[in-house]
């Protein structure tokens, strides 16, 4: 399937800041790409230039196609769902959801095809005979379910969602996750949705495309991310990691230590200062002295289930955090720390202030 | 406990103080209407039969209600063009639209009767124009009312509007967008229903001040009557009884208009701050707009315009030209070196000043009592204290300025000490009174607004590093309260030093007042005098409102 939306190099600036560097992205059709990136990152204006309500400085926006970067919002025909999902306080759950079917006259719909769509659309949301709630009597995960029911009904070529779950309780985020998942999947619609959680840009979204400072370090699938991670702001920002100043010598060269197997996140001259960015489950614990060994104190252990996380102070590296079995160590305790076997190859990037 | 009995106290002597001056002369009023001490229904029959009556009653509703849809249509409009639009020249005019608001109804009046009255430039030019032998129309009646009132009161459905629009939630407006609807249909059924609260606010508020405007209908009215030109002229041909009843009346709708305004007010306004809907920048009606709008600014100071050109003009000097022919200074001189002219400057200065610093103690103690006694959760008598007060503050402001001449008139005519009556009519004392229950509201409502946004947890912050009450009022409450507070002082100075409607109930010879001046001086026909004394109360309120009014 070839790319049904394509961001092609935008650019945003508001005033002196930078909020997009030449974002460029393509969606297939029906596939859901999360924008993850810390608060600022420009996840926001990303979605917002998405959608119309920003005016890119330059590039373009192309849906099937079509180029709409100059098509105001109201005439591009994507939905979006907004992160206090702005339901119209004056109107019910019926009337919200039909408002964008007759937003338009000489949408040549009847009255009883609107009522048909809205109650097929809050049926999808699970809200069936929601029709005449007022929108404040609801609660937040209806609410929710509302938004993204008005947001579908006029079967929009795109799906915008912006922090879609970030109102809700964490007991109900899991949950409405799933659902939401579920029925963007049955309709099939290309979606793009802001996020700062990585749980929920991994669980929702098929790829995910991770900005910093208004730049898109990456974007793949969670496992590229991952495993994989080409920056060093990826490498650092998903998942847990330690950050260890190294010496880049076909391997990293630990400060008054051994050589660990790595390998280069980015070109790297021999010799030259690293950083070498390691997982937790890429250490674990040896009791015989090994030349490869750090010498350390366990700080911190943070009890997980099947495994516990301990922060090792060492002398030779500093901190370190490594997941090993909940009864590997006790804190105080003086430990061995090694590479693990078959775990994620630590990365070295270049060390951030060198070039 | 003793700090909290010291409340108890204050309260209760600010409840009998307050209800002394604002509440007793309306309960006597009301009392007169009947015939007291032998109760009749008689005056209440009287005023029944009579068609002139419900004339004037009627033309008090229909003015009161053409004039919110006129202000409504003026001011709703002007406020989306400076909130949503983004041309050169923004805010400065966005500051001087407001600024009809903060001038004396009766300087407006005079204003608008240089401009467009049978000889005002207006008027000539058309007529020179069109080489008409007679001025091309007269401005008087009903629609002269109406252009006056709706060049004063847009103010509120702009300044109301305006508020409203920048607190709405962007995103609901970006999700209509993102739905598909269009500029017009976003306007209609979004954003208006979003602000029904913030309107029918300023449609009350416009409402309420058309019933109780007494400047335009007074000048222009002629024999066509409302309420309050009704109430003094009845007690100037000394039927009193009928002028009390006539009172109660108008007292009537105006407590109906503020317990609706009260309703709206207690509604709760959907729609708060999230992301503010970013200007639009219009690219290419942006000259066309910017142009637009200082046009506008032209229209609205225009009539202060002409004010000023007339205050040069010496008397006998202007005939049948176009434009006057001779300018001096003679008229303001004459305001300063004649003592008779003078007179009514100094006495409109000090009854101002005295009645602004009286409202403004009563006004923060009642307030402060009030909130005070809430807080401290004094039980259900702490709270209907504290209720009596709020109310007690609010009165004033909902009843016409008539309705309380003519209450004060009627309490303090009479010497019963006894009963708390003294003579104070004809005295200096009776129109600082009637200033200070004017301004009660502006000032108590400026207190209460201040305190309530004030958290108690700093005032026991400092008792809890051992300041007493004294100090903690001097250097943590005060200084929070100060913009709040010289905003609602110069509000009240402003509309005591402007004053005609209270003045004209209540003033004589020697005490009179810069507006009455005003008046004498038209009759006499001294024109320019009559401008100098407008253009003077103009400078002195547009410089109050706009050094620190605005906050209010």
């Amino acid at each position: 399937m070839s790319e049904f939306l394509r961001l092609e190099a935008l650019e945003k600036r508001f005033g002196a800041n930078v909020a997009a560097r030449s974002v460029s992205l393509t969606a297939r059709a029906g596939e859901i790409v999360a924008l993850l990136g810390p608060s600022g990152s420009g996840k926001t204006t990303v979605l917002r230039l998405t959608a119309g309500f920003e005016t890119p400085d330059s590039g373009r926006v192309v849906v099937e196609g079509e180029d709409v970067t100059r098509l105001p919002p109201e005439r591009r025909r994507f939905g979006m769902v907004f992160q206090h999902y702005a339901l119209f306080p004056h109107m019910t759950a019926g009337e919200n959801v039909a408002f964008g079917l007759t937003a338009r006259r000489g949408d040549g719909r009847s009255k009883s095809a609107v009522r048909q769509r809205v109650a097929e659309v809050l049926a999808l949301a699970g809200l069936s005979g929601f029709e005449d709630r007022r929108v404040t009597e609801l609660s937040g995960g209806q609410q929710q379910r509302v938004a993204l029911a008005r947001a579908l009904a006029p079967s929009p070529r795109v799906l915008l969602l912006d922090e879609p779950l970030s109102n809700l309780d964490p007991a109900l985020r899991e949950k409405t996750r799933r659902e939401l998942k579920r029925a963007i999947r049955r309709i099939g619609i290309t979606t793009l949705f802001v996020t700062h959680e990585q749980e929920e840009a991994f669980e929702l979204g098929d790829r995910v495309a991770v900005l910093n400072a208004g730049r898109l370090e990456q974007v793949g699938t969670p496992e590229e991310l991952f495993e994989k991670p080409e920056t060093r702001f990826v490498a650092i920002f998903i998942g847990r990691s330690s950050v260890v100043p190294v010496r880049w010598e076909q391997g990293a060269r630990l400060p008054r230590g051994p050589v660990w197997p790595a390998i280069e996140g980015a070109p790297l001259e021999e010799g030259s200062d690293a950083d070498l960015v390691v997982r937790p489950e890429a250490l674990e614990f040896t009791a015989r002295p090994r030349a490869d060994a750090l010498e350390g104190e366990v700080v911190e252990r943070r009890y997980a289930g099947r495994s516990a996380y301990f922060r090792v102070a060492t002398e030779a590296a500093g901190e370190l955090e490594v997941l090993a079995p909940p009864l590997a160590a006790r804190e105080g305790d003086r430990v061995l720390v090694v590479p693990a076997p078959g775990g994620p190859v630590p990365r070295v990037f270049p060390r951030q202030g060198a070039a | 406990m003793r700090p909290r009995r010291g409340l108890a106290l204050l309260a209760g002597g600010l409840v009998l103080l307050l209800f002394w001056l604002v509440g007793y002369p309306l309960v006597l009023t009301f009392l007169e209407a009947l015939g007291a001490p032998r109760f009749t229904l008689a005056h209440f029959a009287e005023f029944a039969r009579r068609p002139a009556e419900w004339q004037a009653l009627w033309a008090s509703l229909w003015i009161s209600l053409v004039t919110v849809v006129l202000s409504a249509a003026i001011g709703v409009p002007l406020a989306f063009l400076f909130e949503r639009a983004e041309f050169p020249g923004r805010r400065a005019l966005g500051v001087l639209v407001a600024l009809p608001v903060a001038l004396p109804p009766l300087v407006g009046v005079i204003a608008f009767l240089f401009l467009y009255g049978e000889s005002g430039f207006a008027s000539r030019a058309v007529q020179a124009a069109l080489r008409l032998d007679r001025p091309p129309w007269r401005l008087s009646g009903p629609t002269a009312i109406l252009l006056v009132h709706a060049y004063s009161m847009y103010v509120y459905f702009y300044l109301f509007t305006r508020a409203g629009l920048a607190r709405l939630d962007a995103a609901y407006i970006e999700a209509a967008k993102s739905l598909g609807a269009g500029r017009a249909r976003t306007a209609i059924s979004v954003t208006l229903p979003l602000l029904s609260p913030v309107l029918s606010g300023a449609a009350l508020l416009t409402f309420m001040t058309s019933l109780a405007s007494f400047s335009a209908p007074y000048v222009f009215g002629g024999s066509f009557r409302v309420m309050t030109t009704q109430i003094v002229a009845s007690k100037l041909n000394g039927d009193i009884e009928l002028a009390m009843v006539e009172t109660v009346a108008l007292a009537a709708v105006g407590f109906a208009g503020l317990y609706l305004l009260r309703r709206t007010e207690a509604r709760s306004v959907v729609g708060t701050v999230r992301g503010v809907a970013p200007r639009r920048a219009l690219a290419g009606g942006r000259f066309a707009v910017a142009v637009a709008g200082w046009l506008l600014a032209a229209l609205l100071l225009l009539p202060h315009a002409s004010l000023l050109l007339l205050s040069f003009v010496p008397r006998n000097t202007w005939t049948t030209e176009a434009l006057p022919p001779v300018l001096d200074l003679g008229n303001y001189a004459s305001l300063f070196a004649q003592p008779e002219r003078l007179r009514p400057i100094v006495n409109s200065l000090w009854m101002a000043a005295a009645a602004t610093a009286a409202a403004l103690l009563l006004g923060f103690l009642a307030a402060y009592a009030a909130i005070r006694s809430r807080s401290h959760r004094s039980g259900a008598k702490g709270g209907a204290t504290a209720s009596a007060l709020e109310w007690l503050i609010a009165a004033p402001w909902a009843l016409p300025g008539t309705v309380f001449a003519v209450a004060l008139a009627a309490a303090f005519s009479v010497d019963r000490p006894a009963v708390a009556r003294f003579v104070l009519v004809g005295t200096a004392a009776i129109l600082p009174l009637g200033y200070l229950v004017r301004s009660l509201p502006l000032t108590g409502r400026a207190s209460f607004a201040g305190l309530r946004q004030l958290d108690p947890a700093l005032e026991e912050a400092a008792a809890s590093l051992g300041a007493r009450a004294g100090r903690r009022l001097t250097r943590v409450v005060l200084p929070h309260l100060k913009p709040a507070l010289l905003a609602g002082a110069s509000l009240a100075f402003l509309s005591s030093l402007g004053d005609f409607v209270v003045s004209i109930v209540l003033y004589t010879y020697s005490t009179r007042p810069i507006s009455i001046e005003i008046l004498s001086a038209l009759r006499l026909q001294e024109i320019g005098v009559a401008a100098a004394y407008g253009v003077l109360l103009t400078a002195l309120s547009a410089a109050a409102f706009l050094t620190w009014g605005r906050r209010a």
